[in-house]
């Protein structure tokens, strides 16, 4: 009797932990606002390198992630109003975690236009926020953690071709190809899974 | 002999969704567990009696709300718990 009843409560335990997925810090608009965002970065930046200068690509990349964090603060405050919650403090590290990979993003994207190197600008982003998805994938999401690790590979791959290839322009063109499919194309599908699994819950 | 606190399957239930939550409302646990607010606020009184819980209350607007979370002694509790359990099934097959 004690048996079947100390079974039932570890089958209790079992069915509420191991169901990761259930709570969202963010809904999938978040995702799909960052699939539009990142298809404007992505393909905007090198223009605004060319034409106006460093300086001001780095405003407007600035800027752009600025919205798309601001946008993620207003989508987790209003998903916790909807549970009832207060910030939990993963939701404050996810959000510290994207801030400074958005930043170390601008910093090496700089650089690397500084340097004549643009050819890893987009390698840099796809590490960068392979990474912050991985985090952010590992606390809520297991999904995204397959996506992302998809992301950091291409992105640590790019920094390994470009020792070896001497055509940078071939290979800056294909890594951006690259950002725009696995940044902007997958965060949206992304977004789209996220969404089915929101609706059956 | 069992935990008295943690061997009651609503509290078990309760205990297991803080594991998983980190943070949860009372609003949170109650549409998960389908309780009415009579029924779990007893459950939740027994777990922050026993110091297995923290309790926050803030304000919504005017409304007040209260968020829980396990505690040290609670995570302890709780893997003491599942381990007397885990021996027990052991022992008996």
């Amino acid at each position: 009797m004690e048996k079947i009843e100390a079974q039932k409560q570890i089958d209790i335990i079992n069915s509420i932990v191991s169901d990761k997925d259930r709570h969202y810090p963010i809904s999938y608009k978040v995702l799909i606002n960052w699939s539009i965002l990142s298809a404007i970065m992505i393909y905007f930046t090198p223009i605004i390198l060319e034409n106006y200068g460093m300086n001001y690509m780095v405003i407007f990349l600035s800027i752009f992630m600025s919205v798309g964090l601001t946008f993620d603060m207003i989508d987790i405050k209003k998903n916790n109003i909807k549970h009832e919650l207060i910030m939990t403090p993963n939701q404050k590290f996810v959000m510290r975690i994207w801030s400074l990979m958005s930043i170390f993003a601008i910093v090496l994207t700089a650089l690397f236009a500084n340097k004549n190197m643009s050819e890893l600008i987009y390698p840099t982003w796809l590490f960068s926020i392979g990474l912050a998805n991985y985090i952010t994938g590992f606390l809520f999401l297991k999904g995204s953690c397959r996506y992302a690790i998809i992301s950091i590979i291409v992105g640590i791959l790019f920094f390994i071709i470009d020792i070896f290839i001497d055509d940078k322009e071939f290979l800056y063109h294909i890594s951006q190809y690259s950002a725009l499919l696995i940044l902007s194309g997958g965060i949206f599908i992304l977004g789209l899974v996220v969404r089915k699994k929101e609706l059956d819950v | 002999m069992f935990n008295p606190i943690l061997h009651q399957p609503i509290r078990t239930q309760i205990i297991s969704l803080l594991i998983k939550y980190e943070v949860i409302s009372f609003k949170m646990i109650k549409e998960n567990l389908n309780l009415s607010d009579g029924n779990l606020a007893t459950h939740l009184k027994k777990l922050l009696e026993a110091k297995y819980i923290d309790e926050e209350k803030f304000f919504d607007g005017k409304r007040p709300k209260t968020n829980y979370k396990i505690n040290t002694l609670g995570i302890k509790s709780f893997r003491e718990y599942i381990k007397e359990l885990k021996e027990l099934i052991d022992e008996s097959s």
